[in-house]
C-alpha cells in the first residue's frame, strides 16, 4: 500500500511541468511588503519622535506636522498590541489609524512597560502615558537596531544601540530607568532571547549567555543553532542541539525557530491552538477554534490569537494559559494582509 | 539578493509540485508559491540564516494554502473525479498494481479534504516524518497521525485497490 501510494504520487507529479516561476514579479512582490515595513517604521519614528518632541521641536509641534499625540494606554491586561494591516493598530485598549501609527510593527518588541521600538537606530519606549521616550539619550543614530526582547520575569529589556561608536547591547530595567548591564558587541549582533537578566546573543560565530547581572559570558551553542525562546529553566531551539556550557542549566527543547515558550517554560506555541507540553504532560489546548492561525505570547503571559472569518478577515482573543474561555478583543478586516502582532515575527 | 535567485530557482520546481498536489490545481498552486516567494524575499536576510530554508518555505506555502481554503478565499476543491467516481475506477480490479491502480489511488487523494491531502502529499511524497509534518502543519504529532488514518481510510472508500492493513 506505502507502496502504491508513493508510486501514485510519484508517477503524477514527477511528470508535472513546473512552469518557470516569475522572479521579477515575487521581487516586486517582496519589495512592496519590504516598502510597507520600512514606511511603518518610518511613519511610527516620525509620530513617536513628534510626541516626544511636540513641546521641544523648534519648528513647532507634533500636532502642527499632523500627527498627534498617542494619549493615555492601558496595559493592565497586557499590551494587547495587534495590527491589521493597512487599517488600524490596537494598543492597550486603543484603536489608532494604521497610516498613523504603523512602525509598532512585527519588528518592534512588547515590554510589560510598553513598545520598544527603534527610530533611526535609536531605541524608545512607548510606555503607558502615550509618550515615548529613548532609552538611551546618548545612542548615535545609526543601523546597529537588533530587535529588543523582553524579559518576563523582571520588567527588563535588552535592546542595542551604538554608544561611544560602538555597538553596544544594554539591559534596562524600564520601570525605574536604570542600567542593568550592557556589552560591547559586534554589528551583527542579534538578541536572541532574554530571561531572568541572561541574554542569548549571536553572531557569526554562534551563540553566547551574557548575564547583563553577574557580567558573565558562556559559550550555548555553535552558528547554526538559533535560540528560539528561553522561558522558566527551558532553552528552545532550532537546529543543532546546544552544546555549550551556557547551555547546561536548561532543559533543551527542539522546535520552530519562530516558535514560543509560555512563560512558565512548560508549553510551546506554534502556529496552532494546541500548545505542546515540553514536558511528560500532554498537550494545551486552548479554548479556540481549530483554524486559529496567528498567535503570540502577550506580554502578561496570556496567548493572543487571530481566527480567519468565513468571507475574509480575522477575530482576535486573549486566551489565559489554559482549557478556560478566551476574551473576545476585536475584528481585523484583513484588507492589507495577515494580522501583526507587536514584535512577533511568526 | 543573488542568494535569494538561487534559492529560488533551484527550489521552485520541487515546492511547485508540492503545491500543486495540496492545492489541487496548477493555478492555485503558482498563487500560493508566488505570494509565498514574495514574503520570502521579504525577509530573506532572516529567512536565510535559518538551517533549512527550503522546509521553512515550504511550511509557508502549505500554509498558505490550507489557510486560503479555510478562509473561503479559494472556492476552487476541483478533484478530477467525484469521489464516487474515483471508487469506480478503483474498483477495476487487476492481479498487478498497474496504471490504473495507480491513478485511481490519484483521483482519491485529489478527492481528500485539503489538510488530509496535505499530510498524505507531505508523507508519502515529501518523505517527512510525523514530526516534519506536524512542524509544517503547526500541529501535534498526533493531530498528524489522526489526519493520516483518516486520510488513508478516505484512500480505502474511495480506491478500492488500496488493501487494508497498516499503511504507515
Amino acid at each position: 500500500m506505502t507502496t502504491l501510494l508513493r508510486d501514485a504520487l510519484h508517477d503524477e507529479l514527477d511528470a508535472v511541468p513546473a512552469p518557470p516561476g516569475d522572479l521579477t514579479a515575487v521581487r516586486r512582490r517582496g519589495r512592496r511588503i519590504r516598502g510597507t515595513r520600512r514606511a511603518a517604521a518610518g511613519g511610527a519614528a516620525a509620530l513617536l519622535v513628534g510626541v516626544v518632541a511636540g513641546l521641544t521641536w523648534p519648528h513647532g509641534s507634533a500636532g502642527d506636522r499632523g500627527v498627534e499625540p498617542v494619549g493615555p494606554l492601558d496595559y493592565s491586561h497586557g499590551l494587547r498590541a495587534y495590527a491589521d494591516p493597512g487599517v488600524a493598530l490596537h494598543l492597550g485598549g486603543r484603536t489608532i489609524a494604521y497610516g498613523d501609527l504603523q512602525g509598532l510593527d512585527t519588528d518592534a518588541a512588547a515590554t510589560p512597560d510598553g513598545v520598544v521600538y527603534y527610530a533611526v537606530g535609536v531605541p524608545y519606549l512607548l510606555p503607558e502615558s502615550g509618550e515615548a521616550r529613548t532609552l538611551e539619550p546618548d545612542a548615535e543614530p545609526g543601523s546597529f537596531a537588533p530587535t529588543a526582547k523582553a524579559d518576563s520575569l523582571n520588567p527588563w529589556v535588552a535592546y542595542g544601540a551604538v554608544l561611544d561608536g560602538r555597538p553596544t547591547v544594554v539591559v534596562r530595567d524600564t520601570g525605574t530607568g536604570e542600567e542593568v548591564g550592557h556589552r560591547r558587541v559586534t554589528e551583527d549582533t542579534v538578541i536572541d532571547a532574554l530571561h531572568d537578566g541572561v541574554v542569548m546573543l549571536r553572531d557569526q560565530g554562534g551563540t553566547v549567555a551574557w548575564d547583563a547581572v553577574r557580567g558573565t559570558v558562556e559559550e550555548v551553542a555553535g552558528p547554526k543553532t538559533r535560540i528560539a525562546d528561553v522561558q522558566g529553566s527551558v532553552m528552545l531551539y532550532d537546529g543543532p542541539r546546544p552544546d555549550g556550557p551556557g547551555a547546561d542549566a536548561y532543559q533543551l527543547v527542539q522546535g520552530g525557530v519562530d516558535a514560543q515558550l509560555t512563560f512558565d517554560g512548560q508549553f510551546v506555541l506554534s502556529w496552532s491552538p494546541v500548545l505542546e507540553s515540553t514536558g511528560t504532560g500532554g498537550p494545551l489546548r486552548l479554548a479556540l477554534p481549530e483554524n486559529a492561525t496567528f498567535f503570540t505570547i502577550d506580554t502578561d503571559g496570556s496567548i493572543l490569537a487571530a481566527v480567519p472569518r468565513r468571507g475574509g478577515g480575522s477575530t482576535v482573543y486573549d486566551c489565559p494559559e489554559s482549557t478556560a474561555e478566551c476574551a473576545l478583543l476585536g475584528t481585523l478586516a484583513g484588507r492589507g494582509g495577515d494580522p501583526e502582532f507587536i514584535g512577533n515575527d511568526m | 539578493m543573488d542568494d535569494f535567485d538561487e534559492f529560488f530557482r533551484a527550489t521552485w520546481p520541487r515546492l511547485f509540485r508540492t503545491a500543486y498536489a495540496v492545492a489541487g490545481d496548477a493555478a492555485s498552486a503558482e498563487d500560493a508559491l508566488q505570494a509565498a516567494f514574495a514574503r520570502v524575499f521579504a525577509s530573506w536576510r532572516r529567512i536565510s540564516s535559518v538551517d533549512h530554508p527550503e522546509a521553512y518555505v515550504r511550511r509557508m506555502v502549505v500554509n498558505e494554502i490550507i489557510g486560503d481554503r479555510r478562509r473561503g478565499w479559494w472556492r476552487r476543491e476541483r478533484p478530477t473525479a467525484e469521489p464516487d467516481q474515483a471508487g469506480a475506477a478503483g474498483r477495476v480490479q487487476s492481479p498487478e498494481v498497474g496504471v490504473a491502480d495507480r491513478q485511481a489511488v490519484w483521483a482519491a487523494v485529489r478527492a481528500l479534504p485539503v489538510r488530509q491531502r496535505a499530510v498524505i502529499v507531505l508523507r508519502y511524497y515529501e518523505d517527512l516524518s510525523e514530526r516534519e509534518i506536524a512542524e509544517v502543519l503547526g500541529c501535534s504529532p498526533g493531530t498528524v497521525k489522526s489526519q493520516a488514518s483518516a486520510a488513508l481510510a478516505n484512500l480505502r472508500r474511495n480506491a478500492a485497490v488500496l488493501p487494508n492493513g497498516d499503511l504507515a
